[in-house]
């Protein structure tokens, strides 16, 4: 790419460049929403902890090692493995205080209370509502794992240190997580796949949800 | 069927791009063997697909919040400070400049567009020739003319990236089912098979007409009302599965949808009738009426088919094994059992040819709580709208083109092996190191030919360019008073219709040790008398190559010989290889039985070799087996890691795998790799003579051990390079001097190739165009313990220059046949448009020369016989195929130049080419949606 390393546009950044910071912020705000949003579920103001991040960015951004300077996909696995660190630190002190809990509560149950009245569209096709739902059926450590791992693209051991969790629980979380998740999207992953492809696809089989999408 | 929970991590690491090493091998050997863990692989593609896909669109903090973020950011105010803000306005001009400066040195325009056009990506005359020429050879291919070679090598060249096999592959006649409107049954809605109804009575329409599966079964058979009936799915019940019943013979016929959709309301299958229920039919009242989807467990609906007669017993083709609850099951996968039964979980059976049939109707099948069958209806393409049609492909291409983007940390060269699974060409100024591990293992030489004979085409990842190289013997003298010479050919490259591209081959050379020169041997067997030797007689087999070895030694040597089954049992002491009487009475009474615990044989192996430990003797432990360990510690790194106190002691270790046919050569490679030893297959007593006596001090005699190899390359005169084979074997260049880092062992007149495809710049240089270095430990007296020092000596590659490549030694030529098979055979993206008649050719050719080399001529009668089923093997790509290879290489280009450094421009292009690319590939599906069938698309180096 053309574009300046996340490396020079913090340089920039502190030299007073508000656009290297905007740019900054352009690049890392989706991975960083989305785990939020896992972490915390949506409605809880998870856009607020993001925010956050962003401003200590901005006011105590972190310095790039000397192996990582230099190397644009290093700089950038760095930074966002960094603010990811700090999103998630925020996240935990959210949900350890208390009117936070309450909040997100309510808003969950809101949500849940949505689809029980059927004013949340029941259309079977919409696969990525479903896929999200699934998802935040998840365990919390699991779903936060996946989302590092298939939205931000975190390795591994990014992951690992992000989490403060060990590269194999990682592995083991991922493993589980996806299991769990190839059963209950699986006749939606085969809807979609099999109307795509027409050809092979596993897990076709309504089998835990019984009677299958609707 | 469940996949033990590690081998799950680990497959999900794989599918994730986060394997490695040998854990990646172990998964890709695994993933050859097993199609319950091909399925969960495949399950997984599609959910992390359907996760990533969820997660879109991006996520962006609202303006609101941005502005209050920019708010709370304030920079420093400079109005006040004016020489501050002339510094900020150099600051931002510098960082305009360092835009389009940066980077390292770039590699020159002219060179970067011949690696442009190789890569078939830019700039666009080169895309028109190329797609000329892709048009040429596809217009002979039908017109069933043969291209000549030069034509063919002309196309393959110009699309590197794209391309397709000779003109004599016979294509795969696509076996897509026709698409047929069958009915309203909705998306999801379950659907049991009922009693049937005549057709053409009442509200329902008969069936008649076409056939819609393909070629399993024939057509023409009518039920008794003169219908052709069709087949299915059973209802099982509690029932046991039958012993016999009649094979299915019914085709679905299904009149195709003209303009109103077609109900299906009769279904009968080898006596078995069912259709839908009559009742509440408010489906089969008005056409066209979509009605609302079925709410779970509604047994009233009128979709509901069953099952009313039941007479003939339900029948299960193909493999099937007793299930918990009695009924027959095979794969877990619905439509993964092509021609075997596939079981529903819940315990539903499904009849194997009826899965393809309903597949091509277009039902997939679950069961409820009463065990009864639910059809579960795809829509077919017609019955989406436009816009579910759209997202549809969207999905698809987004699938692929995700697929065919950077991973994190991921480097050129990585993604090109994700993509295709070879080396890819290296540009020497980026990295003019090549490094790896010595390695004279030629297991997958044996292997392949064994499936070759039996008419079988090994599977990519089994084919290892460089162990079919080194299978044959060597053709360069051997060094007289040191341990290795490095020896080197250059001559034209046989791979390319590019004249400009070479050929270099780099032979390290061990020296030789005669036999009567040897050192004394205490060699400890580890024999596997479990059950499974019992097959093809290979326990007989393991005495044979027992006593073969044993008559190789003498009264310097001693032996131990320990078996193992359920545990381990010593049957010889460490003895002197005198009492031959004796030692044949431990060898002759062996008996097979039991499981296999080689953990426990290696745990005595080690032990007696310890015991019978002579630091003036070769101490090794040679394993026999099958290598299919199902008791105990099975993996390899763990049963070596219970050894290394003893193994440290300098003992090697030789591993002799026997059996074809569900051997497991994973076990046995990992431990010789990991163990400093050698693996051999011996599958036949002219393999056991070859292997274990005439190259005898080869497996048996070590003269280095940990062997490394690095070859530098001078950027001035090579402009890029690729490695042939050593997939597996590469070391990063900076642990080349690492002497933790193990490496491979090689024994008495050992000979090491090493084949590089070279571009040459075409400049000379001063120095040699590449130095060989090796590193190695020498072998010490056993029983020391401690790091050892490694050796390392540095060799100029001054190679000898031929015009012509008949010109070049036998040997050279020899090596580059045989290189050249390999990667046909694996169907290496190099090798794309080589012609195979055109390699025979000159294999026949060099084997009148060499009329004495009995392992050539076994390897040209070889290729002769197993030409058709390796031609049929080769796909063909059409140009879907050479669409998303297009993708491919847009991005690996781009990730080439992000590396080297470009200006804004080209990036700029290669970013508006993989636009169109995409939009390209949209087009196609769009156009032709049959094609999403095809698309066995996986991205993991096909």
């Amino acid at each position: 790419m053309s574009d300046p390393s996340d490396g020079s546009l913090l340089d920039a950044h502190a030299r007073g460049d508000r656009r290297a910071f905007q740019e900054l912020v352009r690049r890392h705000e989706d991975a960083l929403l989305q785990h939020a949003r896992a972490l915390l579920g949506r409605g809880s103001g998870y856009e607020d902890v993001v925010q956050e991040a962003f401003l200590r960015l901005a006011q105590t951004p972190p310095t790039l090692p000397d192996g990582v300077r230099g190397e644009e996909r290093a700089e950038r696995a760095h930074l966002g493995a960094w603010l990811s660190t700090v999103t998630r630190n925020l996240c935990m002190d959210t949900l350890r205080s208390e009117t936070r809990r309450r909040r997100r509560e309510a808003a969950a149950a809101g949500h849940e209370g949505l689809s029980d009245s059927g004013q949340e569209r029941v259309d079977a096709d919409d696969t990525r509502e479903a896929v999200r739902r699934e998802l935040e059926k998840l365990p919390d450590d699991q779903r936060e794992v996946l989302v590092l791992r298939l939205v931000a693209e975190r390795s591994y051991k990014e992951i690992a240190e992000i989490t403060g969790k060990k590269i194999g629980t990682v592995g083991w979380l991922i493993s589980v997580g996806l299991q769990e998740l190839s059963l209950r999207l699986g006749p939606i992953v085969a809807v979609e796949t099999a109307r795509s492809s027409g050809a092979v696809t596993s897990s076709t089989l309504g089998t835990t949800t019984r009677g299958g999408t609707r | 069927m469940k996949i033990e929970q590690e081998l799950h991590e680990k497959l999900c690491a794989y599918v994730l791009g986060e394997l490695d090493g040998a854990d990646r091998t172990e998964v890709e050997r695994e993933l050859l063997r097993s199609p319950e863990l091909r399925a969960e692989r495949e399950r997984l593609e599609g959910t992390i697909g359907a996760v990533r896909d969820a997660m879109q669109p991006a996520q962006t903090l609202t303006p609101a919040a941005k502005e209050a973020l920019e708010r709370a950011v304030r920079p420093m105010p400079i109005a006040r400070f004016p020489w501050l803000q002339l510094a900020a306005g150099i600051g931002a001009v510098g960082l305009g400049w360092w835009i389009f400066a940066r980077g390292p040195e770039r590699v020159n325009d002219v060179n970067m567009a011949r690696l442009e056009s190789d890569a078939g990506v830019l700039p666009m005359s080169s895309n028109e020739r190329g797609a000329r020429g892709i048009a040429e050879s596809e217009r002979a291919k039908n017109e069933g003319k043969q291209l000549s070679d030069a034509e063919k090598r002309a196309a393959g060249k110009k699309l590197d990236g794209l391309g397709y096999a000779g003109a004599s592959t016979v294509a795969k006649a696509a076996q897509a089912p026709k698409e047929v409107d069958l009915g309203r049954i909705e998306v999801g809605a379950p659907v049991t098979i009922d009693a049937s109804t005549a057709p053409g009575l009442g509200n329902s329409r008969g069936i008649r007409g076409q056939d819609l599966v393909t070629d399993s079964s024939p057509s023409g058979s009518k039920d008794e009302r003169g219908n052709a009936g069709v087949f299915v799915v059973q209802g099982a019940g509690t029932q046991a599965p039958p012993a016999e019943a009649a094979l299915p013979t019914e085709v679905a016929r299904v009149a195709p949808a003209k303009s109103e959709p077609v109900e299906l309301t009769h279904v009968s299958y080898g006596g078995r009738k069912l259709s839908k229920s009559g009742g509440m039919s408010s489906s089969t009242a008005a056409p066209g009426a979509s009605g609302p989807p079925t709410p779970p467990g509604d047994t009233g609906s009128s979709d509901r088919w069953r099952e009313t007669a039941s007479s003939a017993p339900l029948h299960i083709p193909g493999e099937s094994t007793p299930s918990r609850n009695g009924l027959a099951t095979g794969g877990d996968d619905f439509f993964a059992g092509l021609g075997k039964s596939g079981q529903a979980s819940d315990g539903t059976a499904i009849l194997g040819e009826d899965a393809r049939s309903l597949q091509a109707l277009g039902y997939s099948a679950g069961a409820d709580g009463d065990n009864e069958v639910q059809l579960r209806r795809q829509k077919s393409w017609n019955e989406l709208t436009p816009e579910e049609q759209a997202r549809t492909i969207d999905f698809r291409c987004g699938t692929i083109v995700r697929d065919c983007r950077p991973r994190p940390n991921e480097r050129p060269r990585d993604m090109f092996f994700r993509f295709w699974g070879d080396n890819a060409f290296e540009v020497t100024m980026l990295d003019k190191m090549s490094t790896f591990s010595a390695d004279v293992d030629t297991a997958s030489y044996a292997l392949a030919r064994r499936y070759l004979n039996e008419g079988k085409v090994p599977e990519k990842a089994q084919i290892r360019t460089e162990e079919f190289v080194n299978y044959f013997g060597s053709d360069v003298e051997a060094p007289r008073n040191a341990t290795f010479s490095v020896h080197s050919d250059l001559t034209p490259s046989r791979f390319s219709a590019d004249s400009a591209r070479k050929m270099l081959r780099v032979v390290v050379r061990a020296k030789d040790v005669d036999k009567n020169e040897r050192q004394p041997m205490h060699l400890t067997f580890v024999v596997d008398v479990s059950g499974s030797m019992k097959e093809n007689e290979r326990l007989e087999t393991v005495k044979h190559a027992l006593r073969m070895l044993v008559a190789q030694l003498d009264a310097r040597d001693s032996i131990a010989l320990v078996t193992f089954s359920n545990d381990a049992k010593l049957v010889l002491p460490m003895t002197q290889v005198v009492d031959r009487a004796a030692i044949e009475a431990a060898i002759a009474p062996l008996v097979y039985g039991g499981s296999t615990n080689s953990n426990a044989g290696l745990q005595l192996g080690y032990a007696q070799a310890l015991l019978g430990l002579d630091p003036n003797s070769v101490n090794r432990v040679v394993f026999l087996s099958d290598g299919v360990a199902n008791v105990g510690e099975t993996d390899a790194a763990k049963i070596l890691e219970g050894v290394k106190g003893i193994r440290e002691k300098g003992i090697f270790l030789n591993t002799i795998g026997v059996g074809m046919n569900n051997h497991n050569d994973v076990l046995l490679e990992q431990l010789a790799d990991q163990g400093d030893g050698l693996c051999n297959y011996v599958d036949s007593p002219k393999e056991i003579q070859r292997a274990l006596v005439d190259r005898f001090t080869g497996a048996f005699q070590p003269v280095a051990k940990d062997v490394k190899i690095q070859v530098e390359f001078d950027s001035a005169q090579v402009m890029r390079y690729r490695l042939l084979g050593y997939e597996n074997r590469a070391i990063a260049d900076a642990d080349f001097r690492n002497d933790a880092v193990d490496a491979g062992e090689l024994g008495a007149g050992h000979q090491v190739t090493a084949l590089y495809e070279i571009e040459p710049t075409g400049k000379a240089g001063d120095g040699p165009m590449a130095t060989v270095r090796l590193r190695w430990k020498p072998i010490r007296a056993a029983g020391v313990s401690g790091v050892q020092e490694a050796t390392e000596a540095s060799f100029d590659v001054s190679a000898k220059s031929y015009q012509a490549f008949e010109s070049s030694p036998p040997g050279h030529r020899r090596a580059l046949v045989v290189a050249q098979f390999a990667e046909i055979l694996r169907r290496s993206i190099h090798a794309r448009g080589d012609s195979l008649g055109d390699l025979i050719r000159e294999a026949t050719t060099l084997q009148a020369q060499i009329p004495n080399d009995k392992d050539f001529a076994e390897f040209v009668a070889l290729v002769l016989r197993a030409k058709d089923s390796i031609l049929r093997s080769i796909p063909s790509c059409d140009e879907l195929c050479q669409t998303i290879d297009s993708i491919r290489s847009n991005a690996y280009l781009g990730s080439v130049f992000q590396e080297t450094g470009r200006d804004v421009q080209t990036l700029q292009e290669i970013e508006k080419t993989r636009r169109d690319l995409e939009e390209r590939l949209r087009n196609l599906l769009r156009q032709d949606p049959a094609k999403l069938r095809g698309l066995g698309y996986a991205g993991e180096g096909k």
